[in-house]
Parts: structure tokens; sequence; C-alpha cells
């Protein structure tokens, strides 16, 4: 048996166990947030996460992805799709920074000469790039990297 | 033609919407959010462009069920003066799909255009379904499948990817997940990756978090990539410690970018360190420094620090870090400076960055560029901006770009129903 298999039958059987479930289990939580949230939110200033995960902090740029494995839906909360696709969309012409002119976090990409610098980064870590250029049909890059 | 058609369809739905107050009373709450960006660039010997873009996004809840709801989003340029990249006009769906929140167990699907994050899944957009629920015990399920959004040239016949997330937790404590992901291109495997991810806050000064996956269609690790995080002490130190190890033969996988065509039997050691010290009120400072590992290269480090205010609605910052490598052409240093405040009623913002390359690149050591943004909120919903920036850089001599944005959103939220 292989890993496909199994993991298909294990899906069909969550899936299931999921229905029945769905049907008697706890109300299920707001899609949204209840109350409008201003600025970079510190989660656990209100909720009791038990650690920063979802923190708004000012690593917040390089550790979301890492909140959003674990749990979209928090995400979700107040978020659009949109929000994920101003960076990771598969046909971005503007880079973040562009977009958000006023923003000037240490890590917000691409502020300033990136086509420079990106040498340097791109050699010395490409997988950092990876996740919003990797996929892509990423007009930017092909003008060079043909 | 399929996505501009779409298009069309979102901006006429969108339109829709556009009436100047809301519709009388029906049960579906309607926000449509719109973005029109019109940038300009002028460098030495460039091309003339006169861009316009718009970007909409548009959600409805509440479509005849409680807990349907509809989601759409995407963006559409036109080049009035010559091509940008190649093109005079371009979009992109970038999402659109129905969804279903059930009224237990978070219990949830979506049809149509779906990013998909979920363990190995990491932004996966896809045409097809998504579905996920609670279950007992603190477990949770994700599964989905589809035909991936075309980032290849070569058409989406025979093209597939499916996966899951199964993932077992206590709320405040810990989660636990595992999951699955398979992309086939042309009817081949593209890439089959299973994977691993963990949260874990047994202290409220300690939180442990990351995910490895590794590559089943060649066997090995693609990557591991972990955090911890301790603190607040005494509310004024935090420090936070990373470790992200990649095989560069199994993580670039199913490229379609030819930048990452990467054959170099590589491995990736990234092991950092942030020190995060609050001095006082909103004052701030914080030291990194990162080391870089590799089986091939040689060795490499960056090290800084950033200063920051922030207070009254004002910020301020300062930041230096230093890229540091074992030969002169993997070396810079960058400085950077920013600050921010309200003037009457418009916000302002300035930043300049300074980057000093050890090797010169294209014959230039320097790079500085000058940023200057304001924006002014017309009411709640309408808000323009202006950024401008002027830069002398290795690339050009002189880079003048300017970027109008004009933002809106439009609400029409009944009273009755209310989010589910």
């Amino acid at each position: 048996m292989t890993i496909r298999s199994l993991t298909s039958a294990a899906a069909v059987l969550l899936l299931a166990a999921a229905a029945i479930a769905a049907c008697a289990g706890p109300q299920s939580t707001s899609r949204v947030h209840p109350e409008e949230v201003k600025g970079a939110p510190i989660c656990s200033s209100c909720h009791d996460t038990g650690g920063q995960a979802n923190d708004h902090d000012a690593a917040w740029m390089t550790s979301h992805g890492r909140a959003a494995v674990n749990d979209r839906r928090v995400c979700d909360l107040c978020h659009r799709a949109s929000t994920c696709a101003d960076c990771h969309g598969d046909k971005e012409e503007i880079k973040p920074s562009d977009k958000r002119g006023s923003r000037f976090d240490p890590a917000m990409p691409h502020r300033g000469d990136y086509l420079s610098q990106h040498r340097v980064d791109g050699r010395l870590d490409p997988a950092s790039c990876f996740p919003c250029h990797g996929r892509k049909n990423d007009r930017r890059c092909t003008t060079c990297h043909k | 033609m399929k996505k501009r058609a779409l298009l069309s369809v979102l901006v006429l739905v969108s339109g829709g919407a556009l009436a100047p107050n809301p519709p009388p009373a029906a049960a579906v709450d309607i926000s449509v959010a719109s973005r029109t960006y019109l940038p300009a660039r002028g460098i030495d010997g460039g091309d003339t462009h006169v861009l316009l873009y718009e970007y909409l996004a548009l959600d409805a809840d509440n479509l005849g069920l409680p807990g349907l709801y509809l989601s759409a989003g995407g963006w559409g340029r036109a080049d009035l003066a010559d091509e940008t990249f190649g093109r005079t006009t371009n979009g992109d769906l970038q999402y659109g799909y129905v969804g279903w929140r059930g009224p237990r167990m978070n219990a949830e699907g979506r049809l149509g255009r779906v990013s998909v994050t979920a363990g190995v899944a990491r932004n996966e957009v896809m045409d097809g379904a998504l579905v996920g629920s609670d279950l007992p015990a603190g477990f949770d399920v994700t599964a989905f499948g589809g035909v991936p959004v075309e980032t290849d040239e070569d058409g989406r016949s025979g093209d597939w990817v499916y996966g899951g997330r199964l993932s077992q937790g206590r709320a405040g404590l810990y989660r636990l997940g595992a999951s699955y992901l398979r992309e086939e291109d042309d009817s081949s495997a593209a890439r089959e990756e299973v994977g691993g991810d963990v949260v874990l806050t047994p202290l409220s000064f300690l939180e442990i978090g990351g995910s490895s996956f590794y590559d089943l269609r060649d066997d090995g690790w693609a990557q591991h990539n972990y955090r911890v995080v301790l603190g607040p002490f005494v509310r004024r130190v935090l420090l936070r410690a990373t470790w992200v190890s990649t095989d560069y033969d199994h993580y670039f996988k199913a490229v379609t970018n030819k930048a990452f065509d990467i054959e170099a039997n590589e491995k990736l050691d990234r092991v950092g360190g942030e020190l995060e010290l609050t001095i006082w009120g909103g004052l701030s400072l914080t030291g990194e420094y990162v080391n870089y590992k590799y089986d091939v290269a040689e060795e490499a480090k960056a090290y800084g620090g950033h200063l920051d205010w922030a207070g009254g609605g004002r910020t301020a910052g300062l930041g230096y870090r230093k890229v540091d490598g074992e030969v002169a052409e993997n070396r810079y240093q960058e400085f950077r400076g920013h600050v921010s405040t309200p003037v009457g009623p418009i916000a302002a913002a300035a930043g300049v960055e300074h980057l000093v390359f050890e090797e010169p690149v294209n014959g230039e050591k320097n790079a500085t560029t000058g940023t200057l943004s304001l924006a002014y909120a017309l009411s709640k919903a309408l808000e323009f901006s202006a950024t401008g920036e002027y830069g002398v850089t290795p690339e050009f001599e002189h880079d003048a770009r300017l970027i109008v944005a004009l933002l809106w959103r439009y609400d029409a939220t009944t009273k009755k129903g209310g989010k589910p």
C-alpha cells in the first residue's frame, strides 16, 4: 500500500468523521473578528493564545508564514484573501513596498534599490525568495532570468 | 480569455454595488474594496510608461443561507503608452470562490479559485475545492483538490494539485499537524511532499513553532524551519531564535521561474537570533545576527540593529545591517532611516535607504533611495495617497518613481442576519 493510497483512505475517513461531527459539535466561531481591529494587533493582549504566535510584532513580516500554516482561519478573521495575494499572487507586477508607500518596516519587501541588493540576498538564501517568486509568471524576473 | 471574462464579471458584479446609498434591506452583506494605482517611472534611457492598475475585492455574506458567502478579488492593468513586461494589458483573477461556514465545528467548504495554506501547502492557488472541519478531541482536518492556476506556459491539461492536513491540539498549549501535497504537471508528478508542523506554548514566556517537510518524489528532507520566542521578560526583553535548514535539491521543485533552476547540490543552515529591548515608552532597540552555513559555498553572516520609536501617532527609526559573505561580491552595508507624522489632515512618511556594496555593481558601489509618502483620508471609506521615490543606483543614474493611489471601500451591512 503506497503512501498515496493510505493518505486518500485517511482523508475520506476523516472527512466522513468531520461531516458527522459537524452536525453535533460545538458552535462554530465567528468567521470575521467581531470588533474592528486597527493597526498591528497584539492578539495575545486580549486572547489567551498561550504565546505570541499571532502577534503582529516587529518580526511579523518574516514569521507570519508559520502562523498561516498552523491555522489560516485565524488570519481570515481580519484579512481578505487579497492581503495574501498582494505579495504571494501568481502574477503580481507591483512590489509590496510600492503599494504600501508609508510603511518603512525593516522587513518590508523590497524598499529602495532592491534590484542591486537582490543579487547578494538571492545568492545567500534563494529559499527566502522562493515563496513569493518561485512558482509564478513573474515578468520582473523573466526580464533577466530567461 | 477566460480570466478576462471572469475579471469582467467581477467588475460588473462590483459595479452593481456602487450605488451612492446602500440598497434597502436585503439579507446580504456586501463589501467592495477598490484600489486604483497610477504608477509612473522615469529612468535614464527607459521607455515611457503610463500605467493604470485597478484592484477589486468583493465580499458578500449570507447569500440566501446563513454561512454562505462569496469572496473574489483580482486586478487589471493597462499601459497607455507602451508595453510593460511585454504586454499593453494584463490582469489576474487572484481568487474567487463561494464558501460556506457551517453552524457547528467550524465546518467549512470553498469552491472556485481558492488559495490554500495548510501545512506543506503554501499559497497554492487552484481552481477546485477546499473542505475542512474541527473534529472531536482537538483534531482538525483540511482537504483540498483542483487544477493549479497556471504558472508555467504549457497549459493546464493533466495538471492537478491535492492534499490535506490533519492537526491535533489544545488551545493555548500546543498544536501538531501532519500534511500531504501532490502536484501533477501534464499527468506526471511535479512534486509530492509530506510534512509536519508544530506550535508549542508550554509557558507564557516560551513559544516554539515551525515545520518540516519531506520531498517524497526524490526522497529527502526539503526544509526544516523553526523559531523559538522567549519573553517578554520584565515587559522589556524579547528574544527570538530561528533555524532554517534547506536542501536545494529537494526544496526547489516544480519551479516555473528560471531564477530558481538551481542545481547546486547545496544545503544551507541559516541560524539567527534577535534581541528586542524596550528601552522606555515607545522606544525600542533590536539587535540581530544571522549565520549562513553551506555544504558547498563559503560561510556568510549578517548582523545589525535598528532603533525604533512610536508614540502619539508618530514613528521614527534608524537601522544598520551588514551582510558579510566570505567573498567580496556577497558583502554590503545597509543604512536606513524613516519618520512618519500627521501634518494636519495628511499622514506623511519619509524614508531613506543607502547601500554600500563591497564589490562594485555595474561599476558603482553606492545606492541611495529616498521616499516621501503623503496620504489623505477624505472619509472612512475613501483615501488618497501619493508616494514619490528617487534613487541613484548602480542600475540607473536617475530613477524617479511616483505612484498615486486611490483606496475606496463600500460596505452595505444589513442589521439582519449578521455574521455566522
